[in-house]
């Protein structure tokens, strides 16, 4: 199976790690032989139609901290071009979220499905900005979009609610869907300030670059986006979601709750409205989490009230989704060319 | 206007005659100046009244080698349009960006014209292309009409305010969540900056960018695609007639404007030749509620007839309306082998389909020994040949014709479980002496249809016209 990979970032590089450690067990298990045709990022590219050496292509980028060196040319081909131009099966998409115009993501994305070529993102800005009409894009021109680490990492909560619920009918979620907020408002709960906790998380590496992104809850709201869509068939995009970040949030709320048996989490629900809004949950909520984790409470009309907690976002659990969504759509492909 | 209401998001969609003279360019404009006043307006226009026919002539006159024809045509198109361009902007600054912007589009209809002359060849993508273009042109003229006035407006092809379809050229439908992605967009942008679309109707462009249309009458789609977009508040059609009406004015005088029907009555109207809605226009319109308002340009004091969910219960009647197609063929198929023979229908209806012949009404008698079919009047000698000659003598032993036949058709959904309304209809019909020759009801009940000889159309519905009472 022949891959592009958009991005050469912590998860592009994790997902290349993990190709390489388990390419034997890819292949004897799954009958599948991925092969990195092609990687782009803003600074450069590589390209080979029988597939990169994935060790010299991560030791390039260590070294120089680009993929540009990888070949002694100095030619380069732009994500479109190599998109446009290359022969592939997949394209993987894994540069960072933008909520204004999700670019170069949403171009990317359209360019390789109009092509034929099924679509793996963990890039949350396409889908939060124009999930419908992705989905339209990839059922007429017959190909899979799969984004299942866009919600919950490595913990598959899209496929569980899709799948292992099907048949169900789920009426309402709630959820805490980012790591860093998480990680603020429990640090928040020990007398920290917002100042000094967002200090830390930024410390420990855990804020994305534009802040602004974790603390004002876009991250949240697109992930509520991609589940409203996906699991409630509803048609929305980002536009629709009430959103209230975590820069309000005082010690002195904090600790009003506290007094209640309650933590301050920030909150993405779908009831009748779709709102992400810090809210007190009771501490013996199963979907009280702490720390980075997150978790999700679905409830469902026959099965009652089921919550998964788990890792959220990190490059390895994250390549692993990556991994995940490769097999569903080998299984796919061959299962249409058997048939 | 009408009812009192202002400051709705309204999508106004003007038919050719609107923008066939340079008087009525500015007449509409005016129109849409005051009612901007009042309301958000965003605009659809057709290409002038005969243009988009005279770009398919040339389309066949290209196809069957006729260069010269071809050319003098387009020399035709390009000159009418230059013309009204001319005429319909006074101020000096704003008629030469019109005409730039004219000369621009019309040199790249040349190009084509002259790529498709070259090649000899149309295919559906290049026809499309070029039929599309009276769209392109009538846009500019009324935008910068518009300018003229002081009302600030831009000319956006289906394909520019994000229109994205499939790639079925001639027949386009649009991918609904992709184009209201692109279009509200694109529409929202332009109402922030008060700035009005005048937007072609037509025509779209599927995912590459290639221009596609949706066929006849397509403007309608364009005007209701958009609106479902946006969540406008409303549509209007706008024509140089009131509205529906009860029938043909022409026949009974005093048919009567209908006031309020359903979305499906609409439909069923549209199917049965009421020439002002394309049958697919209303399908965007329905799962957003989006009213459907048929109104007359050039007499705005009227409110039209009213397309919505739920019509009121006072506008809701048995029969809405009585409509007619006329002059038709009937082909009766006999032949004692027919009975008990499963696939002779599929036979039949595959024979002229192949010929492309498009069957209006089939009714079958339960004894299997013949099939009555209505044709368009033009397919008719098509029709009957083709089905000589493949069945004659095999499993047809006789084919009969009447040339010149009506379908009359009433329409309402309020016939829906009422008992006795066939026997209304063909008792009121046989008082007039006239003959039924063949009847087929669906089982949905909102239409009943009948067929008589184009000569005893008046009279039936005229007798039908007063039996429901739709004068009163």
């Amino acid at each position: 199976m022949r891959i592009i990979l958009s991005g050469f970032g912590v998860v592009g590089q994790s997902f290349a790690k993990l190709l390489l450690s388990r390419s034997e067990d890819l292949y004897a298990k799954h009958g599948l032989k991925p092969r990195i045709v092609g990687v782009f990022d803003s600074n450069g590219s590589a390209a080979s139609s029988a597939g990169l050496d994935l060790n010299r292509l991560l030791e390039v980028k260590k070294k120089y901290g680009s993929i540009r060196k990888y070949h002694n040319k100095e030619k380069d081909a732009n994500g479109l071009d190599m998109i446009n131009g290359m022969d592939a099966e997949v394209l993987i998409e894994t540069t960072p979220s933008n909520y204004k115009d999700a670019e170069p993501g949403m171009s990317h994305i359209v360019n390789a499905m109009k092509k034929g070529l099924n679509v793996i993102t963990v890039n949350k800005g396409p889908l939060a900005l124009a999930f419908p009409s992705l989905i339209e894009l990839a059922t007429y021109n017959q190909v899979q979009l799969k984004f299942s680490g866009t919600v919950g990492g490595g913990t598959p909560i899209l496929d569980y609610a899709k799948n292992s619920l099907r048949g169900e009918r789920i009426v309402s979620f709630q959820g805490i869907l980012n790591g860093t907020t998480n990680y603020i408002l429990t640090n928040m709960a020990t007398g920290l300030t917002f100042k000094a906790a967002l200090a830390d998380a930024k410390k420990k590496g855990y804020v994305e670059a534009d802040e602004s992104l974790d603390i004002d809850g876009f991250d949240a709201a697109a992930k509520l986006v991609i589940l409203a869509n996906w699991i409630m068939d509803m048609k929305v995009t980002i536009k629709d979601i009430k959103r209230t970040g975590i820069r309000d949030v005082t010690t002195g709320d904090i600790k009003k709750a506290a007094a209640k048996d309650c933590a301050i989490k920030l909150v993405a629900s779908c009831e009748r409205d779709l709102v992400v809004a810090p809210k007190e949950i009771p501490l013996d909520d199963p979907m009280c989490v702490n720390g980075t984790l997150n978790a999700i409470t679905f409830n469902s009309e026959h099965s009652g009230q089921q919550t998964i907690t788990g890792r959220g976002a990190g490059g390895i659990e994250t390549a692993s989704s990556i991994l995940r969504d490769l097999l569903d759509i080998k299984q796919e492909v061959s299962r249409i060319e058997i048939a | 206007m009408g009812r009192g209401y202002t400051d709705l998001k309204l999508v106004l969609k003007f038919g050719g005659t609107s923008v066939s003279s340079s008087q009525n360019i500015r007449n509409v404009a005016t129109l849409i100046k005051k009612l901007s006043k009042e309301h958000k307006i965003i605009l659809v226009f057709s290409a002038i009244s005969g243009v988009t026919d005279d770009l398919i002539r040339i389309t066949n006159l290209i196809q069957n080698r006729n260069k010269e024809a071809a050319s003098s045509l387009a020399k035709k198109i390009i000159k009418m349009h230059t013309d009204i361009a001319d005429q319909c902007v006074k101020n000096s600054k704003i008629k030469k960006d019109l005409l730039n912007k004219m000369k621009s589009d019309l040199d790249e209809f040349q190009d084509l014209l002259h790529g498709m002359l070259l090649l000899g060849e149309v295919t559906p993508r290049s026809s499309d292309y070029m039929i599309s273009f009276g769209e392109r042109l009538s846009i500019n003229l009324v935008a910068f009409a518009l300018n003229e006035i002081d009302v600030k407006a831009v000319p956006l092809t289906g394909k520019d305010v994000g229109i994205v379809t499939d790639s079925n050229f001639g027949g386009a439908k649009p991918l609904m969540d992709t184009t209201r992605l692109h279009v509200s967009h694109t529409v929202e942008n332009l109402l922030q900056k008060k700035t009005m679309a005048v937007i072609g109707g037509f025509a779209g462009a599927d995912q590459h960018g290639n221009i596609t249309t949706f066929g006849r009458g397509g403007s309608d789609y364009t005007a209701t695609i958009i609106a479902s977009s946006i969540k406008a508040d409303e549509v209007w059609l706008m024509s140089d007639v009131d509205g529906l009406m009860t029938t043909d004015p022409k026949i009974v005088k005093d048919a009567k404007l209908i006031k309020e029907v359903s979305y499906i009555e609409a439909m069923e109207m549209a199917l049965f030749g009421a020439k002002y809605i394309h049958p697919r226009a209303l399908e965007p319109l329905v799962a957003k509620k989006i009213p459907l308002r048929i109104r007359n340009t050039f007499n705005v004091n009227n409110s039209g007839t009213l397309v919505t969910a739920t019509p009121q219960a006072d506008t809701q009647k048995m029969v809405k309306c009585v409509s007619t197609i006329r002059h038709t063929g009937l082909i009766d198929v006999r032949g004692g082998s027919m009975v008990g023979a499963p696939g002779t229908a599929a036979t039949i209806f595959s024979i002229l389909a192949k010929e492309g012949i498009n069957i209006m009404m089939i009714s079958q008698s339960p004894s299997e020994s013949s099939i009555s079919i209505i044709v368009k009047k033009n397919d008719l000698d098509k029709a009957v040949n083709s089905l000589e000659m493949n069945l004659l003598g095999k499993i047809i032993k006789k084919v009969d014709v009447t040339v010149d036949v009506s379908i009359i058709a009433l329409i309402g959904s309020g016939m829906r479980g009422i008992a006795g309304v066939a026997s209304k209809v063909f008792t009121a019909v046989a008082k007039k002496g006239v003959n039924v020759i063949m009847i087929a009801q669906g089982s949905s009940e909102l239409n009943l249809a009948f067929v008589v000889k184009d000569s005893d159309c008046n009279s039936a519905v005229q007798a039908l016209h007063d039996e429901f009472k739709l004068g009163k």
